[in-house]
């Protein structure tokens, strides 16, 4: 029988010392926060250690958890670091495959069938800021008002974000002739902006691992 | 600093690329829906290292380390020490018994604490973190024996070690239960398997 109290009551009550509250929240996060890992990351092994980092990061932090964002907007904010992390890692390691993701954008000239690439790789060629937005809103289906709370930025800038990664998307799917001249070099434009909040530190779920 | 929208934003996009952009969405939801189900080991992971991290925070805390400069000071005295006996050997001459050396390594079998029963936190210290297992080493055998205990499948130990309690020989075995810094303590005699526990004792430790 299902667990009837909502996420925070159970994180309070795990915060209280009550057996079992936290594991609840783990049986109801696991598969969402694995689907997340999973589609940021197109790698199993390294979704499942993201989800793992994530829950145990949890486990350590939910004594500061402050209840400033919903219990489910923490735990996606955890996991999104945590796949970052894996990311950057990735791009140390010279030997990952993900160097070989790191093609020219077909506005670079290169012929159509040379630049159609599966989803999952056009992903990986995007920055990670405009990848966590447009795999949060197109991929996961979350509203933007929610992943900006997640990513701890404005409205606007996820708009952008994801406008910008459909954009080069879209090339590197097929969809889009390649962009005029004039856009060479926008693609790395900065759109960040200052965040919202210092959420992603305050509630302790900084990147690390 | 560039606004919120960006500078690439277009108001109006034509409708080439209007489709295009949502070509693009309907591949990215559809690559969404592709996804593979959680896989059915990871919550039994995520158990476990949750088990760990609780185990890690009920340990006590390191023992503190000598500082810096006693530890150099050891150092040097050991080096004089050292050359003392050097010197010593070699103005005496052969003559003279050798020197004491280290004393041969002992037997690779593992130790086995002995323990009292009931006492929990002896044994949460002895077997936290180890995986000697003994003859309950195969997964099979393992896992009758914490079935018949009424341990949940999946369940893994987050420590175990051959002892002897009260005289008796038997395998420690350290369960997590779901609650911070408390653990199920599990002495099984050698035979435990499926549908014949044995069990020594069985104790929870900690808050």
């Amino acid at each position: 029988m299902p667990d009837p109290r909502s996420d925070r009551e159970l994180l309070a009550a795990h915060i209280a010392g009550q057996a079992g509250a936290f594991d609840e929240i783990v049986r109801r996060y696991a598969e969402r926060l694995w689907l997340l890992a999973y589609r940021t990351l197109d790698h199993r092994e390294d979704a499942a250690d993201a989800v793992q980092d994530t829950f145990v990061s949890a486990l350590r932090s939910a004594p500061r958890y402050r209840g400033e964002s919903e219990v489910s907007t923490w735990l996606h904010r955890i996991v999104v670091n945590a796949c970052l992390d894996r990311i950057r890692r990735r791009r140390r390691r010279a030997t990952e495959p993900l160097a070989g993701h790191d093609l020219p954008a077909p506005r670079d000239g290169i012929d159509d069938h040379l630049t159609r690439l599966t989803v999952a790789d056009a992903l990986a060629t995007l920055p990670d800021d405009q990848r966590m937005a447009v795999v949060l809103v197109d991929v996961h289906g979350f509203s933007i008002p929610e992943t900006a709370a997640i990513l701890g930025v404005r409205e606007g800038t996820i708009k952008s974000r994801c406008h910008r990664a459909r954009r080069r998307l879209a090339g590197l799917l097929g969809h889009l002739q390649p962009a005029a001249p004039a856009h060479r070099g926008n693609a790395r434009a900065p759109d960040d902006v200052q965040p919202t909040t210092d959420a992603t530190t305050s509630d302790g779920t900084g990147g690390g691992s | 600093m560039t606004t919120d929208d960006g500078p690439d934003l277009p108001s109006l996009p034509d409708t080439a690329t209007r489709e295009a952009l949502e070509r693009t969405r309907a591949d990215l939801a559809a690559h969404g829906a592709r996804t593979p189900a959680m896989p059915p080991g990871l919550l039994a992971d995520v158990d476990a290292a949750l088990a760990r991290e609780r185990a890690a925070e009920a340990a006590p805390p390191p023992v503190r380390r000598t500082p810096i400069v006693g530890r150099v000071l050891a150092v040097v005295l050991a080096a004089a020490a050292a050359a003392v006996l050097v010197v010593t050997w070699v103005t005496s001459g052969p003559a003279l018994p050798p020197a004491p050396t280290a004393a041969p390594p002992a037997p690779t079998a593992p130790e086995v604490p002995v323990l009292a029963a009931g006492d929990g936190p002896a044994g949460l210290r002895a077997a936290l973190g180890r995986s000697d297992y003994g003859p309950l080493a195969d997964a099979g055998r393992l896992g009758g024996c914490l079935a018949a205990h009424g341990v949940a499948a999946g369940v893994r130990p987050i420590g175990a070690r051959q002892v002897v309690v009260d005289g008796r020989e038997g395998v420690l075995l350290v369960l997590p239960t779901g609650v911070a810094a408390r653990f199920r303590l599990l002495v099984v005699e050698p035979g435990c398997a499926a549908g014949a526990p044995l069990t020594v004792s069985d104790t929870l430790v900690g808050r």
